[in-house]
């Protein structure tokens, strides 16, 4: 038998005489994807209109029954072609460049999924400081992150959904879109989290820079990455740059939603050399929407040439650019 | 085409244009608006610009060092007890290793040339 409350299981009926005791399941199984058939896509996808509730450690997601936390199986379909019911949620209504909420409650035998979007990118909406709220927006019940309500949190208890459990957050790269690629983290599950490589190449051969001010690399807006988180969390973000410099001295380094390096990132210097190869890191912990942006800066003297990908005899041998990781 | 982004850099500013640099597919980053007069000298050096390829000729002197490193291990005996120990072949090697190492450290950039 389970004993929801203890959230043990024991192999005998007598629970208050359990012969074996473990830990019970999580409480979802589940990720939220943009792929039907996998919960961990390995495929860059954009464009997506659609979130599914995927199987990854297993089926079952607890949900408030009203009286106790409940396992429900949920449906899934891994086929190529879709033949069966799947829990998936349409985000076609929702605008652009906007952080929102998925959530879960089950009615009867029926389990309905529903998002709801946040006051900023950065926040769902001010920090209330009130007992049963946490300070990222979500109520907290039973152990169980649910859904808040904004503004309505006066007395304990009040103010929260344990109806609706929080599965995790999206970001919309368009209005009704969401994405998931190696630039673009826009998906974050509550549940097995799992770590999700950030890479941004720039195809690029080479570049010069001759100016004593810090800029994005390569004039481009798209030597960045991006991702959104539902909690406050840590992302990892590198840089490996490849400068030729003779008379010139170099640097590299990593903004947060700036072009000017964060000052929490280690930044990478070069002088006078006619090779070197610059790698700036940053660990960054933030709520929401962010973008880790690849910062480069001629310190002094003549011209930096920087390089993106490089070929010799039909062999790239440099490949800079942007990489980290989020768990999402 | 693709430029040789140092190269072209050094023509445009040769011409007098304030730029903050530019790339290798002939993006051109200026301090200010550019001028009509300013266009029109960007691309006539765009136009004239003949790539040295001196990326592809470094890379090329480079695999030939790497090269001729690698033969020179595979010549030589790891360690010797001294001049007399070597081979009259192995010592006409060190003797030409020697005159090699000099003449490459000539031909270096910066070096005083030949």
């Amino acid at each position: 038998m389970f004993d929801h409350s203890r959230k043990i299981a024991s192999i005998q009926d007598d629970a208050a005489k359990p012969m074996l005791w473990a830990p019970g399941p999580a409480v979802s199984g589940c990720r939220l994807s943009l792929d039907r058939t996998r919960a961990v896509s390995t495929a860059d996808l954009t464009g997506k209109s659609v979130i599914y509730v995927v199987p990854h450690l297993d089926d079952t997601i607890e949900c408030w029954s009203g009286e106790d936390w409940v396992p429900r199986r949920v449906p899934y379909d891994f086929g190529a072609e879709q033949t069966r019911n799947v829990l998936a949620l349409d985000i076609s209504g929702c605008a652009s460049a906007t952080v929102h909420d998925v959530y879960l409650r089950w009615v009867g035998s029926t389990p309905e999924l529903k998002w709801a979007p946040w006051n900023h990118v950065a926040a769902r909406f001010a920090p209330l400081n009130v007992p049963d709220i946490h300070p990222d927006g979500l109520g907290l019940f039973q152990g169980r992150f649910v859904q808040a309500m904004n503004g309505d949190a006066s007395a304990k208890g009040a103010g929260i959904r344990p109806d609706w459990l929080y599965l995790g957050s999206f970001y919309t790269s368009a209005a009704g879109q969401c994405e998931d690629s190696g630039a673009r983290r826009y998906l974050w599950n509550m549940f097995q989290r799992e770590p999700r490589a950030f890479k941004r190449m720039e195809t690029t051969v080479s570049w010069t820079y001759g100016t004593s001010a810090w800029r994005q690399a390569n004039a481009s807006s798209a030597n960045q990455v991006a991702c959104v988180t539902g909690l406050t969390q840590v992302a990892f973000a590198q840089v490996l740059a490849t400068a030729y410099e003779p008379g010139a001295d170099s640097s590299v380094g990593i903004g947060v939603d700036s072009t000017t390096p964060h000052a929490d990132g280690f930044l990478h210097y070069g002088s006078t050399n006619y090779g070197i190869g610059h790698v700036a890191t940053l660990r960054h912990a933030a709520l929401g929407y962010r973008t880790y942006t690849w910062c480069e800066l001629r310190v002094s003297g003549g011209t930096v040439t920087y390089f993106g990908t490089a070929t010799y005899g039909g062999n790239n041998y440099t490949q800079c650019g942007l990489s980290g990781e989020v768990w999402a | 085409m693709i430029f040789d982004a140092t190269q072209l850099d050094a023509e445009l500013r040769a011409a007098g244009l304030r730029i903050h640099g530019c790339s290798s597919d002939g993006r051109i980053d200026w301090i200010t608006a550019p001028s009509m007069q300013d266009e029109s000298r960007a691309q006539a050096a765009l136009t004239a610009h003949v790539p040295d390829q001196r990326a592809s000729r470094q890379q090329a002197e480079r695999e030939e060092r790497i090269g001729w490193e690698h033969q020179m291990r595979e010549r030589l005996p790891e360690s010797v007890a001294g001049w007399r120990a070597l081979a009259p072949a192995q010592r006409e090697e060190l003797v030409w290793l020697g005159l090699r190492i000099q003449t490459l450290g000539q031909l270096a950039p910066g070096g005083p040339g030949i």
